[in-house]
């Protein structure tokens, strides 16, 4: 990560446009020649960056990237959950004279109970 | 680096066209992979991702820009990703075009392999297009589109992870002028 950001143009708080450099003198001249301002980075996705051109500073929303991760971690075990429920799963879910059996109806109840869950901390 | 390949209409490309090959970058660390100084006058720019890994579930895009940086909003972006076992989603960005459908398509399993193709679509604007297909080494696949008008000329882009590290494979670009 290079220590200097030139923010280059924003738009209210969110990020258009910018450079990163090592030093803040190649920050400086950016800004000299394309406009903008000059501020450390502030680390992070610039996606959660939040740029106020005013005060000259930009902050890394941490809080902000962090519940998009958490999210994404939930929804990726909603997916492997919903995965394992196979068409074999299905059919073992199914009525005893249909291919079914009280195991099969077992496991599925206990999956489902497991989806919710996570689909409780959505 | 620059070379002349022999003739060839395929895809617009026609017989004197040059070639100019960036360095390859190893993507072993870090979250992003820039390539800068690319040659004036790019109508076409191929960036390909060779068994890139990285450290856990991301997302991976690409943004681009021209002398006064990287520009990071008015991007219209989509990928759609497939676990290739049933699932699919899409993934939506206006800050760069989204190269991967769903984080979980490039886990810490997924070696990412494929192209980016951008394309100067509109010259007087500065237009460009970007197709990607991004096969991996388990099962996952994304293919990405979408469109982006700079402020200037591309001469510069950014291939950046959403979270972890890259640990493996490497990134090439080659610009067609």
């Amino acid at each position: 990560m290079k220590n200097f950001i030139a923010i280059v143009k924003s738009s209210g708080d969110k990020l258009d446009k910018y450079a990163d450099f090592d030093t803040e003198a190649d920050a400086n001249a950016h800004a000299a020649k394309h406009g903008g301002f000059v501020c450390e980075n502030p680390g992070g996705h610039t996606d959660y960056w939040v740029v106020n051109a005013s005060e000259k500073t930009v902050v890394f929303d941490k809080s902000a990237s962090d519940a998009v991760a958490a999210r994404q971690v939930i929804m990726k075990s909603i997916a492997t959950l919903e995965a394992e429920v196979s068409q074999r799963r299905v059919r073992e879910a199914g009525a005893d004279d249909a291919g079914g059996s009280q195991s099969g109806r077992d496991w599925m109840k206990a999956q489902e109970a497991k989806i919710a869950t996570e689909r409780g901390k959505l | 680096m620059a070379n002349t390949k022999p003739s060839s209409t395929f895809l617009g490309i026609s017989s004197g066209d040059t070639w100019t090959y960036a360095t390859r970058v190893a993507t072993t660390s870090g979250t992003t992979v820039d390539f800068t100084g690319l040659p004036s006058g790019a109508r076409k720019i191929f960036v390909d991702l060779n068994g890139v890994g990285n450290t856990g579930d991301a997302l991976l895009n690409l943004t681009i820009g021209d002398s006064g940086g990287l520009e990071t909003s008015g991007y219209i972006s989509t990928a759609f990703g497939t676990n290739g076992t049933g699932g699919v989603d899409a993934e939506l960005l206006t800050s760069g075009f989204a190269l991967i459908g769903k984080s979980g398509y490039f886990d810490t399993n997924t070696l990412l392999h494929g192209i980016l193709e951008l394309t100067l679509v509109n010259e007087s604007t500065e237009g460009w297009a970007m197709s990607g297909l991004l096969g991996t080494s388990n099962n996952p696949f994304n293919v990405s589109a979408g469109t982006k008008t700079l402020s200037g000329e591309l001469d510069r882009l950014r291939i950046t992870l959403s979270t972890g590290a890259f640990d493996a494979g490497s990134i090439g670009v080659v610009s067609e002028t």
